[in-house]
């Protein structure tokens, strides 16, 4: 066998203008419910079902990965989720997401929501931990990473927008928000990289907290930019003072950039990587290959009816043409074609047993292209109308492109696809109005959280054309601060509307799929933590 | 020799300058707002703004152009508007890489073109056919298809080389070496193709001519006649499919660091080009326009070697 070989260059100088702050688009948000409690927060539904992949746990060694974009930068306060396993190694959060979809004490040992209304969260940090920089982690250092997450006008920003942070101590502090928040806690966890904590030392110079500096986090690895080449490979090395050993599993971590899956499914087979993600079309392989696949269902994919006012898409301002629209997918066919065994059909928003999902509503777009074309004709496209669908060559979305292109036809709307090559073009052609429609995934989260990412006003990308119904945001409101049963009907009522109103047209629910060798142990995802993190991530014997 | 290099410089300055202007044109026509990429979809518009300001984008292009330029007569090709990294340090650590498959892939496409080239024009019969065949085959294989052969078999199956990766000399020479072989042969046996047809036409062509049979009448030894008369007079036009073969393979580079995972230039531009990095597109194009006019002197200046006309 030929040995593991790494990528490697010398570095060069590294000066860099102190000025930028690349941020892209949120393309998928966390899943899974976050209980208003404090301490250890569990979803049980979310913890039931994990796939799994790893022998025996060991210690130390090197850890190599492939990711297939490379990071604009290492500022967690502006880097959207799509690159948080870059900044979560060097950067600790205050909240840890299991695999399981739970959330546990990381840089924060208890919290508390105060006051009954999900609108105060206190937090006490642990005692005696440093940032790799030297500076310790206070309540006051702690605030001011959180105040500039929410401040730098990152991607996800917009889960702070109404925050405002206190230091009540040296290790307590206390998060208020405008709008009830039940899932604050979880939406400062590892997986995005708002949660990710930067000293003081590294906010003096947010500009610096790039691929040539060092990281000022206080995670269990410390950024190498010597050994670095950024587009290439990326470094890190165990963090000497990091204040839980037993967290560091290896001694050093390389993630490296494979643009082209088949050649991360190459370099995996050969043991130069130990895990990658891909999808369906690599699993079949690389089971032959001996690696094992990671996966469950719980992306929503399929096509976002953003034009609801039908500002750019006439017909999609009409409800019956989106109504249409979801009448025409044949849900079965298309899942079965391109995801397998691994996709199951949907056309709500919420997962079958979850909080929001509709029992009343759950047959409500069976496949019927008669009734699709009867819809049509009664909202005057007769014709059928083009509608100008924005697809992307990541994550399966152009083949559900195409898939959704050949439904559509069969009732006579015509699709033209517009395929973005990388996230930051996917961002602005889903937030500049130049599509009506797009095909993007979302993770199969509560209803709240869907509020934030997908239908209010101020979500940004799933609402590009800032859609706004006062009956669902009113329903949104009574849902965020209610008690738990009064919320699950609400959560109801609101995924009903999201369905008779037709905003969205989901197709399927598709996995993220991990590859992983035998040499690697923890890659676990549940339908409440769909994103393997590789801080779970351990040398398996 | 002086000559050619003061016609080549006479000529590389004004085509540089043209690129550049060219490309700086072109580069602002594309439509998407850098400032946007960068700030992500939460920002206002006063902070794009602000930010545009700050990248000198809001300057009128004339002036836009001349900053870059002076910057660039200094060696400072500007920074990337996506990483924030210095363009001039990129490339620089890209282009080693990136030359180093070139001049390798055409050094295995020059060996195997004049050897099967040869062959095919002395033996000629069912030989000839063959080499016209596989060069055939050779310029009609996708190149995407044939790397992934060549991994499949000797870095999958075989475990013979890497299937991905490249190491720098400076760490393993062998490593280096290891790494190379595969990128070198799906690059180089498709352009060994047209060499080979190339050298088989034209040692047809000389192998005919009177003063072969001269040689031969006064005795001159046959591998001679071959490689010191009939293969040197063949050797320019060869030279010049291999002049285009080399600037070909720059573009072929891409699929090459796609496939076998190389830190090269390529790559780097074709992110640059997703992601409107203007700053590092500009200086790629400057830097492979001087990568194909020194192409052209290179084989000029073999040229005048081989031939001695050519130096005039």
């Amino acid at each position: 066998m030929f040995p593991t070989l790494k990528s490697r260059e010398a570095s060069a100088s590294t000066t860099t203008r102190p000025f930028l702050r690349p941020a892209f688009a949120a393309t998928v948000g966390v899943a899974a419910l976050a209980l208003a409690a404090c301490g250890s927060q569990a979803d049980p539904e979310a913890s039931a079902d994990v796939s799994a992949a790893g022998g025996e746990m060991t210690q130390g060694g090197e850890l190599v990965f492939a990711e297939q974009q490379a990071p604009p930068s290492l500022d967690p306060g502006t880097l959207d989720r799509a690159y948080t396993d870059f900044t979560m190694l060097a950067y600790d959060p205050l909240f840890y997401l299991t695999p399981q979809g739970e959330v546990e004490p990381r840089l924060a040992e208890s919290w508390e929501f105060v006051g009954g209304e999900n609108k105060e969260l206190d937090v006490t940090l642990r005692e005696g931990m440093t940032f790799s920089d030297g500076d310790p982690v206070t309540a006051d250092a702690v605030v001011a990473s959180l105040e500039y997450s929410r401040d730098a006008q990152g991607n996800h920003a917009h889960f702070l927008e109404d925050a405002t942070f206190e230091a009540t101590g040296d290790l307590t502090f206390a998060i208020t928000v405008e709008t009830p928040n039940p899932m604050l806690p979880k939406l400062l966890t590892q997986q995005y990289p708002i949660g990710q904590i930067i000293s003081p030392q590294g906010l003096a110079d947010p500009a610096a907290l790039d691929l040539a500096s060092d990281t000022h986090g206080a995670g269990p690895y410390v950024y190498v930019p010597e050994e670095s080449v950024p587009g290439d490979h990326y470094v890190y090395e165990a963090n000497p003072d990091y204040y839980d050993p037993e967290q560091q599993h290896w001694d050093s971590v390389e993630i490296r950039i494979f643009a082209d899956k088949q050649a991360a499914l190459n370099a995996a087979t050969t043991d130069q990587i130990m895990m990658f993600k891909g999808d369906g079309s690599l699993a079949a392989q690389a089971q032959s290959s001996g690696l094992s696949v990671i996966a469950n269902p719980g992306i929503m994919t399929g096509l976002f009816l953003i034009d609801r006012d039908g500002e750019t898409v006439p017909a999609l301002g009409d409800v019956r043409v989106r109504q249409a629209i979801n009448y025409a997918i044949d849900r079965e066919t298309v899942t079965t074609a391109l995801l397998g065994e691994y996709g199951i059909p949907t056309f709500q928003t919420a997962i079958e047993g979850a909080d929001g999902y509709s029992e009343a509503n759950a047959d409500l777009y069976a496949y019927d292209p008669d009734k699709a074309r009867e819809l049509l004709a009664e909202a005057g496209y007769a014709d059928g109308f083009e509608l100008p669908v924005m697809t992307a060559v990541f994550a399966g979305f152009e083949q559900m492109g195409e898939a959704i292109k050949g439904q559509l036809a069969e009732v006579g709307i015509t699709v033209t696809t517009d395929v973005k090559t990388d996230i930051a073009a996917y961002s602005e052609g889903a937030t500049d109005k130049s599509f009506g429609a797009f095909v993007g995934g979302y993770d199969a989260n509560p209803i709240y959280q869907q509020g934030l990412d997908l239908f209010l006003p101020s979500s940004n990308f799933f609402n590009g054309f800032g859609t706004e119904s006062e009956e669902l945001n009113d329903l949104w409101l009574q849902a965020a601060s209610a008690d738990p049963a009064t919320q699950a009907d609400l959560d109801v009522q609101i995924e009903d509307y999201l369905l008779e109103n037709a905003w969205f047209a989901p197709v399927a629910w598709a996995p993220v799929m991990y590859f992983a060798t035998d040499s690697i142990g923890g890659v676990e995802t549940s339908a409440g933590s769909p994103f393997a993190s590789p801080l779970a991530w351990y040398p398996a014997s | 020799m002086s000559k050619i290099i003061i016609r080549w410089l006479l000529t590389a300055l004004p085509v540089l300058f043209g690129v550049s202007v060219i490309t700086f044109v072109l580069s602002s026509l594309v439509p998407g707002n850098a400032a946007r990429a960068i700030l992500g979809i939460n920002a206002t518009q006063e902070q794009v703004d602000a930010l545009n300001t700050e990248l000198g984008f809001d300057e009128p292009l004339p002036v836009r152009y001349w900053t870059w330029l002076t910057g660039a007569l200094h060696g400072d090709l500007g920074v990337s508007v996506v990483n924030g990294l210095p363009v001039t340090e990129q490339i620089g650590a890209r282009i080693g890489i990136t030359a180093s498959l070139i001049v390798g892939a055409v050094i295995v496409a020059a060996v195997l073109g004049v050897a099967f080239g040869v062959t095919s024009a002395l033996r000629g019969g069912w030989l000839g056919k063959a080499v016209d065949v596989v060069a055939l085959i050779g310029m009609a294989i996708p190149g995407f298809w044939f790397a992934l052969v060549l991994v499949t078999v000797f870095a999958v199956q075989l475990r013979w080389f890497p299937a991905t990766g490249y190491i720098m000399p400076s760490e393993s020479v062998t490593g280096w070496l290891q790494s190379l072989v595969l990128p070198l042969l799906a690059l180089g046996i498709p352009s060994a193709a047209p060499v080979a047809k190339q050298t088989r036409d034209g040692m047809l062509t000389e192998m005919g001519k009177d003063y072969i049979k001269v040689l031969r009448a006064r005795g001159v030894r046959e591998r001679s006649v071959i490689f010191r008369h009939a293969l040197r007079n063949a050797a320019s036009p060869v030279l010049t499919v291999l002049g285009i073969v080399a600037v070909v393979l720059l573009g072929g580079t891409v699929l090459a660091e796609t496939v076998f995972v190389i830190p090269g230039l390529g790559g780097l531009a074709v992110n640059a080009t997703s992601s409107h990095d203007i700053p590092t597109i500009q200086g790629l194009a400057v830097v492979f326009t001087m990568i194909v006019m020194v192409v052209n002197l290179a084989i000029e200046l073999t040229y005048a070697l081989v031939n001695p006309k050519a130096r005039a």
